[in-house]
């Protein structure tokens, strides 16, 4: 943080808000109200995963094409709210496919086609999640899917290395 | 439900419906009686000159106004109804530099998604409970970041010890 080291000037800042609502304390029945709504939640937007899935798909499918910016920042846009739902809905796998895939849906457009086979890794990785409503982490299924990406992770990275070592 | 929140008003920020229809029924959930909505910064820059928010949830990845530009606008814009108003960010964001981002921008809290009760609710009591004064530099105006506020309470305290061990000496 910038500016921080110079001479900070300190506002006393209003306190209305701890005046009019100071001390709230949320007791066992608030949390489990809060539960039950994101019980709800998940119990009304079952369908949500499977067809954000699909639609973070067929985005992929365009944007692949020609990796133009508008295409593959709406990639980013799906991937990420996805990884938002997915794990309020029970679905912890989507939250982390989706965040890994976010790193690398936001690679520089030069290196994005060489990135396409681990991108595909993941947007598959999430259609098995969808398709077989896997939750938690996935018992054996789960270990699978992590390994095969894994697997192309580590190609991916050891490939763009080499290529990094070769231009040095 | 918790009664005494049925005045709080909460402007929740975010582009998902579905985010924002879900925050609203968690805060609804612990009585939160008043909460408006926006689906981007710009938007809601709007609704908070109408709507003297007391807490915003705001996401981060929106368009056309991201969050981090609308935390920059409530501090530093001098058509800011109010630059203090406690800002919790809701995000997928869960990298340590997003989170630094965010801090230098002038958020109060972090929350990752996906949302727990604890978590919300922690951050909710945070803000209400433990008001922080404000720090400004010639980059930065926002909270004064936490370990500062530690450092300056803890100075306070040295400063009462002191009086008391001085006025027991006189005595």
């Amino acid at each position: 943080m910038a500016g921080r080291t110079e001479n900070p000037q300190i506002v006393t800042a209003p306190r209305e808000l701890a005046q009019k609502f100071a001390p709230v304390t949320f007791k066992p029945e608030d949390i489990a109200a809060v539960e039950q709504v994101l019980e709800r939640f998940r119990e009304q937007n079952q369908s949500m995963i499977v067809d954000e899935v699909r639609r973070l798909a067929e985005a992929w499918h365009e944007a692949s094409k020609e990796y133009g910016a508008d295409l593959v920042k709406n990639c980013v846009a799906i991937a990420h709210d996805l990884g938002g739902y997915g794990g309020t809905l029970g679905f912890p796998m989507v939250t982390s496919l989706c965040r890994s895939l976010c790193r690398y849906l936001r690679l520089e457009r030069e290196i994005l086609p060489s990135a396409c086979s681990v991108i595909e890794a993941h947007v598959s990785a999430l259609q098995v999640v969808a398709a077989k409503q896997i939750k938690g982490d996935g018992g054996a299924v789960g270990r699978a899917l992590s390994a095969e990406l894994s697997h192309a992770i580590e190609k991916f990275e050891g490939d763009r290395a080499r290529a990094a070592k070769a231009r040095a | 439900m918790n009664l005494a929140l049925k005045d709080l008003r909460v402007l929740v920020v975010d582009n998902s419906p579905h985010m924002r229809d879900l925050l609203r029924s968690l805060l609804a959930a612990v009585g939160v009686g008043i909460v408006e909505t926006a689906d981007d910064g710009g938007e809601a820059l709007g609704k908070f000159k109408t709507f003297p928010a007391d807490i915003i949830l705001s996401d981060w990845e929106m368009e056309p106004m991201t969050g981090i530009e609308f935390v920059q606008a409530v501090r530093h814009s001098v058509r800011s109804p109010n630059p203090f108003v406690p800002i919790i960010m809701v995000t997928s964001h869960a990298e340590a530099d997003r989170v630094f981002e965010a801090r230098d921008a002038g958020i109060h809290e972090y929350l990752v998604k996906p949302i727990t009760a604890q978590a919300l609710l922690a951050r909710l009591s945070e803000v209400i409970n433990n008001p922080r004064d404000f720090m400004r530099t010639s980059s930065y105006f926002g909270p004064v970041p936490r370990r500062r506020a530690d450092l300056a309470q803890a100075r306070a305290a040295d400063l009462l010890a002191m009086r008391a061990r001085a006025a027991r000496a006189e005595a």
